[in-house]
């Protein structure tokens, strides 16, 4: 759907135009389903998860503004909407900070990293991903699915600006742990996330 | 921050690198970054490692590991729209679309067929039971409501409630065909139809009604009304022009009341004359006086006293009956241990299980017994015709392995099975939605016992209105029947996905689904026969499916909203 097409059906969907609701969901659904996947525990909870964001959408398209990406206004619709599950169950971990001094200070061996890359398919990528801890997780996604600015990532996840960087960076050093111990492991890769 | 060894040897740290490559670096730093980095190999390689990783993490993500679940693609009408979307083709009719009006015509046959089969099985016998007992009429229902079996003023209050139960059906259809109702006319069609429903009903007549620990119509005191009373102790001895309906601990009609007496509670005596009906539902009901037209009761225990008469017939369940009074019709008794030494001017039917015929009883009509021993007929016992006694087996025991019994448990698997592959062709989003929701034993079993016990009081009603209307009874039984049978099939698949889980990746979707439900719909069956523990394993089971439908339709009912017109 081309911008211009997508401006139109926009439009149509504000007016009431049923057929041109159905396109978007269409369009989006998958995306933002899978979306939920990648930062949901469950897929029965990005089941429920796209449809309540789906409901959201429908009722906010009045405050679309038009300027905007409508990929990223949905996406924000998204990650609000699924930040706010998880605190409600109390998955989050709040008191991450977003401190440099927590960093470990060893940068990685560049061959290295480049061998664990090659190493790793990305269900195993995937499948380190759902283990990770919920904050970490959502910027992982937040940043590179849904490639949010980080003022949009701060903002979404309640973070100062200049944190998101450091989150950013802890999230991506525990997933390459979390993948090196599924190696020693032997965990195997590949199931269902 | 101390230094990193990186930035002792010259070389950037892991955070600059991936802020640089993040464009999060202001200007003059990212030129200081790019040009250390154009002659540093090591940070060079570290970027362009950190890039890839990006990369890796972004196509990880990215990649269509999974369709979007049919429970959201079938959202209708947002399942068409999806699909074509996805593969640029218009929509085309799914290939099990064209089973969908035979599956009604099956459905609504075999609704028909168990209507029939309800009828002729447990209604017309009951017609017949009840001739006998003199209670006449052209149907069932006007035998029930008009003959006066029940208070006059049931019909009415039965009619309202009729009506409000069409309103809720109505409401209900509404609901569910909100999307295809779209034409204002048609909306406008039913709600006035149902608007009309509503104005029927006349409003009842008021009655008198009393409340207090202690109630009493003294004697002399004449009430021209139906009266209603709510106390602990009732006790009438004046005369009541109406209909009597107590809700009492204890109930005394020494005088006269020209209507009915229908009362609930613990004991209830009637030793003055009532000239219409006695209804009573109750722990014991002890009659001295006379009844002009017929009693029923369901309590522990009736007794008729040798001075009481009952001019028409009498219908009893109860745990023991003694009848040593004088009933001009017919005698209808459900009782465990009965004994009659009065006189009985119409038919006995009598099922249960001990009887006695004192030495002064008096039967003139048939006298017909089903019980799992032979009465004792004392010899000075009068009968008009010969008894007609049918030996009742003891109920095998049904835990016992026979082969009936495996074939019949063989046979319900089967059946559970085939509903729940016609789910899955037929309502694969509903399937997958209840199955999924079963996940929440706690909530699940929670809702279900909410609904259930609503339900059960629904069913109550709904036989009540079988009294008034059997299709508006009917109706609302079948709401439940699907959703009671359906639990044990979603609990089932729930648990056999759980089992098979791990070979959800390796079968194409439908066969795991399949096979997970096959599974675990025989694991029920196998925990379900085991003696005592089973009874909990199905009551467990009830609870569960039918709370996880209802939060599946809970959430269907929501999707819909998603894809609604605006």
């Amino acid at each position: 759907m081309g911008p211009a097409q997508l401006a139109d059906t926009i439009a149509r969907a504000r007016a009431g135009d049923m057929q041109a609701w159905g396109d978007l969901y269409g369009g989006y659904a998958p995306a933002i389903f899978r979306f939920c996947r990648r930062v949901l525990p469950t897929r029965e909870d990005a089941e429920d998860a796209t449809m309540e964001i789906f409901m959201k959408i429908r009722q906010k398209l009045d405050q679309y503004d038009p300027e905007r990406s409508f990929g990223s206004w949905l996406y924000k619709v998204a990650a609000n909407h699924c930040w706010d599950a998880l605190r409600r169950r109390h998955i989050r971990q709040d008191l991450e900070t977003g401190e440099v001094e927590n960093l470990p200070i060893e940068a990685p061996d560049p061959d290295q990293l480049s061998r664990m890359i090659e190493a790793h398919t990305s269900g195993q990528v995937r499948d380190a991903l759902a283990k990770l801890p919920a904050r970490a997780r959502m910027t992982l996604v937040l940043r590179y699915y849904s490639e949010m600015s980080y003022e949009e990532i701060a903002e979404t996840l309640g973070l100062r600006r200049a944190a998101v960087g450091v989150v950013l960076l802890r999230a991506r050093r525990q997933l390459r742990e979390l993948l090196q111990d599924m190696d020693k492991s032997g965990a195997p890769f590949g199931g269902s996330l | 921050m101390k230094p990193t060894d990186n930035q002792i040897h010259g070389h950037m740290d892991e955070i600059t690198a991936l802020l640089f490559l993040e464009g999060q670096l202001e200007h003059p730093r990212a030129r200081e970054v790019s040009a250390h980095a154009a002659g540093c190999p090591a940070c060079g390689a570290l970027l362009r490692a950190l890039e890839r990783e990006s990369r890796q993490f972004s196509q990880a993500m990215i990649e269509e590991d999974e369709p979007l679940p049919l429970r959201l693609l079938d959202a209708a009408p947002a399942g068409a729209w999806a699909r074509e979307v996805q593969t640029g083709k218009p929509a085309a009719p799914a290939a099990w679309a064209s089973w969908v009006p035979y599956t009604w015509a099956l459905s609504f046959a075999l609704i028909a067929a168990a209507c029939y089969t309800a009828w002729t099985d447990i209604i017309e016998p009951w017609t017949d039971q009840l001739d006998q007992t003199g209670i006449q009429g052209s149907s069932l229902l006007i035998r029930l409501t008009l003959s006066g079996l029940f208070w006059e003023g049931w019909t009415t209050v039965l009619n309202t409630l009729q009506y409000a139960v069409w309103t809720l059906l109505g409401v209900g259809v509404l609901v569910l065909l909100r999307h295809r109702l779209r034409r204002p006319a048609g909306v406008a069609v039913v709600v006035a139809g149902l608007a009309l429903f509503l104005a029927l009903p006349t409003p009842a007549s008021a009655a008198e009604v009393r409340r207090g620990s202690d109630i009493a119509v003294p004697p002399g005191e004449t009430i021209q009304n139906d009266l209603i009373v709510m106390g602990a102790r009732v006790l009438i001895d004046g005369t009541v022009n109406g209909d009597v309906i107590a809700f009492t601990q204890n109930l005394a009609v020494n005088g006269h009341v020209t209507g009915d007496v229908i009362v609930f509670g613990d004991m209830a005596r009637v030793s003055g004359v009532v000239d219409g009906n006695v209804r009573c539902f109750c722990n014991t009901l002890t009659l001295d006086g006379t009844v002009g037209k017929n009693l029923t009761a369901f309590a522990a225990r009736v007794e008729l006293n040798p001075r009481s008469v009952v001019n028409g017939g009498m219908i009893a369940f109860a745990r023991s009956v003694i009848a040593d009074g004088k009933v001009n019709r017919d005698l209808l008794f459900f009782s465990a241990d009965t004994f009659i030494n009065g006189s009985v001017g119409g038919d006995v039917w009598l099922r249960g299980g001990r009887l006695s015929l004192g030495p002064s009883a008096s039967i003139a009509g048939r006298f017909q017994v089903r019980s799992d021993r032979q009465p004792d007929i004392s010899a000075g016992a009068k009968l008009g015709r010969a008894l007609e006694f049918q030996l009742m087996p003891q109920r095998p025991n049904r835990f016992r392995l026979t082969g009936l019994y495996l074939l019949r448990q063989i046979v319900s698997y089967g059946v559970a099975f085939l509903c729940g592959l016609l789910l899955i062709k037929l309502f694969p989003g509903l399937f997958f939605a209840a199955r999924d929701a079963a996940r929440r034993v706690g909530l699940a079993m929670s809702i279900g016992a909410l609904v259930l016990i609503c339900g059960l009081a629904l069913i109550l009603f709904s036989i009540l209105l079988v009294l008034a209307g059997a299709g508006a009874g009917f109706a609302t039984l079948m709401l439940y029947a699907p959703v009671l049978y359906g639990s044990q099939v979603f609990v089932g698949a729930w648990i056999g996905d759980q089992i098979g889980g791990k070979q959800r990746g390796k079968l194409p979707g439908d066969t795991a689904s399949v096979g997970a439900l096959a599974l675990g719909l025989l694991i029920l069956r196998i925990l379900g026969v085991i003696p005592f523990f089973g009874f909990f394993v199905w009551a467990a089971v009830l609870l569960w499916g039918t709370g996880a439908i209802c939060m599946a339709l809970w959430k269907r009912t929501r999707l819909d909203a998603i894809t609604a017109a605006v």
